[in-house]
Protein backbone atom coordinates (compact mmCIF):
# COMPACT_ATOMS: atom_id res chain seq x y z
CA UNK A 1 0.00 0.00 0.00
CA UNK A 2 1.19 3.45 -0.63
CA UNK A 3 -0.38 6.85 0.82
CA UNK A 4 1.13 10.21 -0.74
CA UNK A 5 -0.33 13.71 0.48
CA UNK A 6 -1.13 16.44 -1.87
CA UNK A 7 -1.77 19.90 -1.64
CA UNK A 8 -5.64 20.93 -3.08
CA UNK A 9 -4.34 22.91 -5.94
CA UNK A 10 -4.65 21.81 -9.96
CA UNK A 11 -0.91 22.69 -10.23
CA UNK A 12 -1.01 19.34 -8.35
CA UNK A 13 -2.99 17.11 -11.02
CA UNK A 14 0.38 16.46 -12.83
CA UNK A 15 2.17 15.41 -10.14
CA UNK A 16 -1.11 12.73 -9.14
CA UNK A 17 -1.18 12.11 -12.16
CA UNK A 18 2.14 10.50 -12.55
CA UNK A 19 1.74 9.20 -9.25
CA UNK A 20 -1.19 7.18 -10.29
CA UNK A 21 0.57 6.11 -13.42
CA UNK A 22 3.66 4.23 -11.95
CA UNK A 23 1.29 2.20 -9.47
CA UNK A 24 -1.27 1.46 -12.13
CA UNK A 25 1.56 0.29 -14.19
CA UNK A 26 2.92 -1.22 -11.61
CA UNK A 27 0.03 -3.16 -10.99
CA UNK A 28 0.10 -4.63 -14.53
CA UNK A 29 -2.59 -2.38 -16.07
CA UNK A 30 -2.12 -2.35 -19.72
CA UNK A 31 -2.09 1.30 -21.55
CA UNK A 32 -5.74 1.83 -22.20
CA UNK A 33 -6.76 1.09 -18.27
CA UNK A 34 -3.91 3.15 -17.13
CA UNK A 35 -5.24 6.22 -18.83
CA UNK A 36 -8.76 5.11 -17.75
CA UNK A 37 -7.43 5.40 -13.94
CA UNK A 38 -5.54 8.01 -14.30
CA UNK A 39 -8.85 10.14 -16.07
CA UNK A 40 -11.07 8.99 -12.94
CA UNK A 41 -8.14 10.22 -10.46
CA UNK A 42 -7.84 13.54 -12.36
CA UNK A 43 -11.55 13.94 -12.56
CA UNK A 44 -12.05 12.53 -9.07
CA UNK A 45 -9.35 15.62 -7.25
CA UNK A 46 -10.69 18.52 -9.57
CA UNK A 47 -13.74 17.62 -8.21
CA UNK A 48 -12.66 17.57 -4.48
CA UNK A 49 -10.73 21.14 -5.34
CA UNK A 50 -14.24 22.76 -7.25
CA UNK A 51 -17.15 21.24 -5.31
CA UNK A 52 -15.55 19.95 -1.84
CA UNK A 53 -13.00 21.97 -1.06
CA UNK A 54 -14.68 25.54 -3.38
CA UNK A 55 -11.14 26.92 -3.98
CA UNK A 56 -7.75 25.90 -4.67
CA UNK A 57 -5.34 25.55 -1.59
CA UNK A 58 -8.25 25.24 1.15
CA UNK A 59 -7.06 21.81 2.11
CA UNK A 60 -5.12 18.73 1.16
CA UNK A 61 -5.84 15.29 -1.11
CA UNK A 62 -4.66 12.03 0.53
CA UNK A 63 -4.25 9.53 -2.12
CA UNK A 64 -4.00 5.81 -0.86
CA UNK A 65 -3.38 2.66 -3.46
CA UNK A 66 -3.76 -0.61 -2.53
CA UNK A 67 -2.88 -3.63 -5.01
CA UNK A 68 -5.19 -6.41 -4.53
CA UNK A 69 -4.79 -10.07 -5.88
CA UNK A 70 -7.50 -9.25 -9.24
CA UNK A 71 -7.47 -4.90 -8.36
CA UNK A 72 -6.23 -1.70 -8.21
CA UNK A 73 -8.05 0.10 -5.14
CA UNK A 74 -7.48 4.01 -4.94
CA UNK A 75 -9.00 5.49 -2.07
CA UNK A 76 -8.99 9.93 -1.92
CA UNK A 77 -9.63 11.65 1.09
CA UNK A 78 -10.32 15.31 1.84
CA UNK A 79 -11.91 17.62 4.55
CA UNK A 80 -14.16 20.07 2.13
CA UNK A 81 -17.90 20.23 2.55
CA UNK A 82 -19.67 16.76 2.37
CA UNK A 83 -20.30 15.77 -1.64
CA UNK A 84 -23.18 14.08 -2.15
CA UNK A 85 -22.74 13.14 -6.35
CA UNK A 86 -26.84 12.53 -5.98
CA UNK A 87 -26.75 16.41 -6.18
CA UNK A 88 -25.27 16.37 -9.52
CA UNK A 89 -26.90 15.46 -12.23
CA UNK A 90 -26.15 12.62 -15.46
CA UNK A 91 -25.42 13.86 -18.04
CA UNK A 92 -27.48 12.22 -20.81
CA UNK A 93 -25.01 11.92 -23.79
CA UNK A 94 -27.93 11.10 -25.94
CA UNK A 95 -30.15 14.42 -25.71
CA UNK A 96 -29.11 17.45 -28.25
CA UNK A 97 -25.75 18.45 -28.32
CA UNK A 98 -27.08 21.90 -27.74
CA UNK A 99 -29.41 20.93 -24.33
CA UNK A 100 -26.75 18.90 -23.10
CA UNK A 101 -26.36 19.49 -19.55
CA UNK A 102 -22.86 19.89 -18.77
CA UNK A 103 -22.35 19.61 -15.27
CA UNK A 104 -21.19 15.36 -13.87
CA UNK A 105 -19.23 14.65 -16.87
CA UNK A 106 -16.42 14.07 -14.41
CA UNK A 107 -18.64 11.84 -12.23
CA UNK A 108 -20.11 10.01 -15.69
CA UNK A 109 -16.23 9.84 -16.74
CA UNK A 110 -15.57 8.24 -13.36
CA UNK A 111 -18.12 5.78 -13.27
CA UNK A 112 -17.60 4.50 -17.03
CA UNK A 113 -14.09 3.68 -16.32
CA UNK A 114 -13.56 2.13 -13.19
CA UNK A 115 -15.58 -0.81 -11.72
CA UNK A 116 -16.76 0.57 -8.54
CA UNK A 117 -16.93 4.14 -7.38
CA UNK A 118 -18.15 4.40 -3.63
CA UNK A 119 -18.33 7.97 -2.47
CA UNK A 120 -18.98 8.22 1.39
CA UNK A 121 -18.94 11.04 4.29
CA UNK A 122 -18.14 11.40 8.03
CA UNK A 123 -18.44 14.22 10.17
CA UNK A 124 -14.55 13.23 12.21
CA UNK A 125 -12.83 12.17 8.06
CA UNK A 126 -14.63 14.10 6.00
CA UNK A 127 -14.99 12.67 2.39
CA UNK A 128 -13.62 9.58 1.02
CA UNK A 129 -13.91 8.45 -2.59
CA UNK A 130 -13.36 4.57 -3.20
CA UNK A 131 -12.11 3.89 -6.84
CA UNK A 132 -11.45 0.30 -7.86
CA UNK A 133 -10.39 -0.90 -11.50
CA UNK A 134 -10.60 -4.71 -11.84
CA UNK A 135 -7.44 -6.77 -13.06
CA UNK A 136 -8.76 -8.10 -16.89
CA UNK A 137 -8.23 -12.33 -16.47
CA UNK B 1 2.01 22.43 -21.33
CA UNK B 2 2.96 24.57 -23.94
CA UNK B 3 0.87 26.26 -26.75
CA UNK B 4 2.94 27.60 -30.67
CA UNK B 5 0.30 28.84 -32.90
CA UNK B 6 0.89 29.50 -36.35
CA UNK B 7 -1.00 32.11 -38.76
CA UNK B 8 -1.83 30.31 -42.12
CA UNK B 9 -4.13 31.78 -45.38
CA UNK B 10 -7.62 31.02 -44.18
CA UNK B 11 -6.68 29.59 -40.17
CA UNK B 12 -4.37 29.50 -37.63
CA UNK B 13 -3.27 26.14 -36.15
CA UNK B 14 -2.95 25.57 -32.55
CA UNK B 15 -0.10 23.07 -31.31
CA UNK B 16 -0.72 22.14 -27.65
CA UNK B 17 1.79 19.87 -26.14
CA UNK B 18 1.50 17.98 -22.53
CA UNK B 19 -1.83 17.87 -20.33
CA UNK B 20 -4.98 19.40 -21.05
CA UNK B 21 -6.64 19.33 -17.40
CA UNK B 22 -8.20 22.15 -14.69
CA UNK B 23 -4.56 23.72 -14.34
CA UNK B 24 -4.09 24.05 -17.91
CA UNK B 25 -7.36 24.61 -19.80
CA UNK B 26 -7.85 28.09 -18.33
CA UNK B 27 -4.34 29.00 -20.12
CA UNK B 28 -5.35 27.20 -23.42
CA UNK B 29 -9.10 28.92 -23.35
CA UNK B 30 -7.70 32.29 -23.17
CA UNK B 31 -5.07 31.88 -26.41
CA UNK B 32 -8.24 30.54 -28.14
CA UNK B 33 -10.94 33.43 -27.43
CA UNK B 34 -7.71 35.93 -28.12
CA UNK B 35 -7.57 34.50 -31.68
CA UNK B 36 -11.14 34.59 -31.99
CA UNK B 37 -11.49 38.13 -30.45
CA UNK B 38 -8.97 38.83 -32.92
CA UNK B 39 -11.29 37.79 -35.76
CA UNK B 40 -9.68 34.86 -36.46
CA UNK B 41 -11.83 31.92 -36.44
CA UNK B 42 -11.03 28.97 -38.37
CA UNK B 43 -8.97 26.95 -35.83
CA UNK B 44 -7.21 23.57 -36.59
CA UNK B 45 -6.18 22.18 -33.15
CA UNK B 46 -2.97 20.37 -33.77
CA UNK B 47 -3.57 17.21 -30.39
CA UNK B 48 -0.33 15.02 -31.83
CA UNK B 49 1.65 15.84 -28.50
CA UNK B 50 -1.48 15.81 -26.01
CA UNK B 51 -0.96 13.15 -23.66
CA UNK B 52 -4.15 13.57 -21.21
CA UNK B 53 -7.39 15.52 -21.73
CA UNK B 54 -9.95 16.11 -19.15
CA UNK B 55 -13.44 16.75 -19.20
CA UNK B 56 -12.73 20.47 -18.26
CA UNK B 57 -10.38 20.71 -21.55
CA UNK B 58 -13.40 19.33 -23.23
CA UNK B 59 -15.82 21.25 -22.13
CA UNK B 60 -13.85 24.37 -22.88
CA UNK B 61 -13.52 22.97 -26.32
CA UNK B 62 -17.25 22.63 -26.47
CA UNK B 63 -18.08 25.94 -25.53
CA UNK B 64 -15.69 27.27 -28.44
CA UNK B 65 -16.85 25.05 -30.84
CA UNK B 66 -20.46 26.16 -30.26
CA UNK B 67 -20.16 29.45 -29.73
CA UNK B 68 -18.00 29.72 -33.41
CA UNK B 69 -21.14 27.50 -35.16
CA UNK B 70 -23.36 29.61 -33.48
CA UNK B 71 -22.72 32.87 -35.24
CA UNK B 72 -21.22 30.99 -38.28
CA UNK B 73 -18.41 32.82 -38.08
CA UNK B 74 -15.69 29.12 -38.14
CA UNK B 75 -15.01 25.99 -36.40
CA UNK B 76 -11.93 24.08 -35.01
CA UNK B 77 -10.96 21.28 -36.41
CA UNK B 78 -9.09 18.46 -34.29
CA UNK B 79 -6.01 16.87 -36.00
CA UNK B 80 -3.93 14.11 -35.10
CA UNK B 81 -5.42 13.63 -32.05
CA UNK B 82 -4.10 10.31 -29.89
CA UNK B 83 -6.10 7.16 -29.52
CA UNK B 84 -6.13 7.47 -26.15
CA UNK B 85 -7.26 11.11 -25.82
CA UNK B 86 -9.98 10.63 -28.72
CA UNK B 87 -11.36 7.42 -26.14
CA UNK B 88 -11.78 10.18 -23.53
CA UNK B 89 -13.53 12.36 -26.48
CA UNK B 90 -15.70 9.54 -27.47
CA UNK B 91 -17.05 8.84 -23.83
CA UNK B 92 -17.80 12.89 -23.75
CA UNK B 93 -20.81 12.14 -26.28
CA UNK B 94 -19.44 15.40 -27.99
CA UNK B 95 -17.22 14.04 -30.59
CA UNK B 96 -19.98 14.66 -33.13
CA UNK B 97 -19.81 18.16 -32.67
CA UNK B 98 -16.02 18.39 -34.86
CA UNK B 99 -14.40 17.13 -37.67
CA UNK B 100 -11.00 14.94 -36.37
CA UNK B 101 -8.28 15.04 -39.30
CA UNK B 102 -4.84 12.37 -39.06
CA UNK B 103 -2.88 15.25 -40.78
CA UNK B 104 -2.24 18.87 -39.79
CA UNK B 105 -1.59 20.13 -43.17
CA UNK B 106 -4.40 18.13 -44.41
CA UNK B 107 -6.51 19.98 -42.05
CA UNK B 108 -5.21 23.13 -42.68
CA UNK B 109 -5.74 23.20 -46.45
CA UNK B 110 -9.06 21.97 -45.81
CA UNK B 111 -10.33 26.19 -45.18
Amino acid sequence: MVTKTFPGNFKSLELISKFIVKQAQKAGFNPDDVYAIQTAVDEACSNIIDHAYRGEDLGTIIIKVNEKENSLHIVLRDKGKPFDPNDVPQPNINSSLENRKERGLGIFFMRNLMDQVIFEFSEEKGNKLTLVKNKRS
Amino acid sequence: MEIIIKEHQNCNSIKITGRIDSYTTPKIKQALQTLIDDDHHNLVLDLSDVNFLSSTGILMFVNIQKQLLKNKIGKIVFSEVPDLVYANIKLSGFQQLFEFVDNTTAAIDRF
